[in-house]
């Protein structure tokens, strides 16, 4: 069977159970849905002909596969058991404002990048170094909260 | 004022303390999102320097501090931030578990995610809109809110298709654009731009009923105080289309709907709706009418 061709949702409780220690059980009770730009993740829904967007997006295609989105991340917030990297406000700073930090994370992979606890977004690791993949946009909104202390 | 627009003095009661409520900053109130957060999770992220009152609204609550949209709970998407008189508007329309539900009019979506969380997101919620660069902030609301029951649509809300969904919709709520008088600072009416932007209102009402069921509910809001937009385009429904109004109760001040204006007079049926006024709600101002959709 070709990625393709393959069911959205069994992907997607694949990626994030193995990758970040989801609980697969975590996906009972919502769908998948296969778009162009990726997966994305509903609860059932009765789905119009045409539609812009339904639930949130969960993969992103990105060369050689699937990359997982911030905004799903941080809705699974305690779900997300590996993988998590704790920074401080100065780490986080440092690669909000697009620079990487040295980082042993063990591992070449994407991470959820915390803060004080909780998940913030997605970032990748080389296995040395760290660095941000969090939208621009959000990334502009996390640091302007992270200013004001 | 134009000058052939004749005053609200006539039916905004203490309207000079109205005027001087627009043109102070307003308070701000956030909506704390059941979906994503308990009240102990969003004090336990707020900086220090902010604080959270309850208000008598459900999930609402007085921000005191700077900025409530620059925290981190609000990145988390643990809180939306919200005008009191906007929040009553979803309580009237009611939306239930498990239901049919179009937002109309959905962007920036401050409505549509509260609809999500009281339907706890189950059922279907469809939240269109045209095509415009507010549909960005929409979906960006939608994915933070972590509403999983939402489908975003863009369509021109007069044209929403009818056989998308053919049984009809459970609730359809229209918070139509409007020329926005309570979001102003001075006070300045036009009858001439009321009655342009009235015939959309009556155009995006009218589709609303067509799209709802027999028996469903039909909420038709606006943030203005001209009664051409909002007692106005609610008697020209109630002449052409089988519905009937209900009485809208909101925990806010409040005052029934205007039967007549100057030379306008509306149907009597129009006390039922809602006006809410900046000055009493210490928020917003809001328009509030509540339909059924009859058989035909």
């Amino acid at each position: 069977m070709t990625r393709e061709e393959e069911d959205p949702k069994s992907v997607l409780a694949e990626y994030y159970s193995r990758g970040f220690g989801v609980r697969k059980s975590f996906f009972d009770g919502l769908e998948a849905i296969q778009k162009k730009s990726g997966i994305w993740v509903s609860s059932p829904v009765l789905l119009p002909p045409m539609f812009e967007s339904v639930g949130m997006p969960a993969l992103r295609r990105f060369p050689g596969g699937y990359k997982p989105t911030t905004f799903f991340l941080v809705f699974l917030g305690d779900e997300v058991r590996n993988r998590r990297v704790e920074l401080s406000e100065k780490e986080l700073f440092e690669i909000l404002s697009g620079r990487e930090i040295e980082r042993d994370t063990g591992e070449r992979g994407f991470v959820a990048l915390c803060f004080e606890g909780r998940v913030v977004g997605c970032g990748f690791s080389t296995g040395t170094r760290l660095r941000s993949m969090i939208p621009k946009a959000r990334a502009g909104e996390l640091l302007e909260a992270l200013s004001r202390g | 004022m134009d000058s052939n627009t004749p005053s609200y003095r006539d039916f905004i009661p203490d309207y000079e303390l109205l005027l001087e409520t627009l043109a102070r900053e307003k308070l701000s109130f956030v909506r704390i999102n059941t979906l994503r957060a308990t009240l102990e999770d969003v004090r336990a992220t707020l900086p220090e320097s902010c604080s959270l009152s309850p208000t008598s609204l459900e999930c609402f609550y007085r921000f005191e501090g700077e900025d409530p949209g620059k925290t981190l709970a609000h990145y988390l998407g643990y809180y939306y931030v919200q005008e009191l008189s906007a929040g009553a508007v979803v309580p009237v329309l009611g939306p239930r578990e498990g239901e049919l539900v179009l937002d109309l009019c959905a962007a920036p979506g401050g409505k549509t995610t509260q609809i999500s969380q009281e339907m706890r997101n189950t059922g279907t919620l469809v939240a269109n809109d045209k095509p415009h660069k507010r549909l960005k902030a929409l979906h960006a609301n939608v994915y933070r809110m972590g509403c999983l029951n939402t489908i975003v649509t863009r369509w021109d809300g007069t044209r929403f298709p009818l056989d998308w969904y053919p049984e009809g919709f459970d609730r359809v709520l229209v918070d139509a654009p409007c020329t926005g008088e309570s979001n102003h600072k001075t006070l300045s009416p036009s009858v001439r731009a009321s009655v342009a932007i009235s015939q959309l209102q009556y155009g995006l009402l009218a589709r609303a009923v067509r799209l709802t069921r027999p028996g469903g509910v039909i909420v038709y809001s606006t943030c203005t105080f001209s009664p051409i937009e909002n007692e106005g385009v609610v008697s020209r429904i109630l002449e052409h289309y089988p519905v009937a109004l209900e009485r809208v109760r909101v925990p806010l001040p409040s005052h029934p709907g205007v039967e007549e204006w100057s030379s306008w007079k509306y149907n009597p049926e129009v006390k039922k709706c809602a006006r809410l006024y900046n000055h009493e709600t210490g928020s917003g101002g809001m328009f509030i009418a509540r339909l059924r959709r009859l058989e035909e």
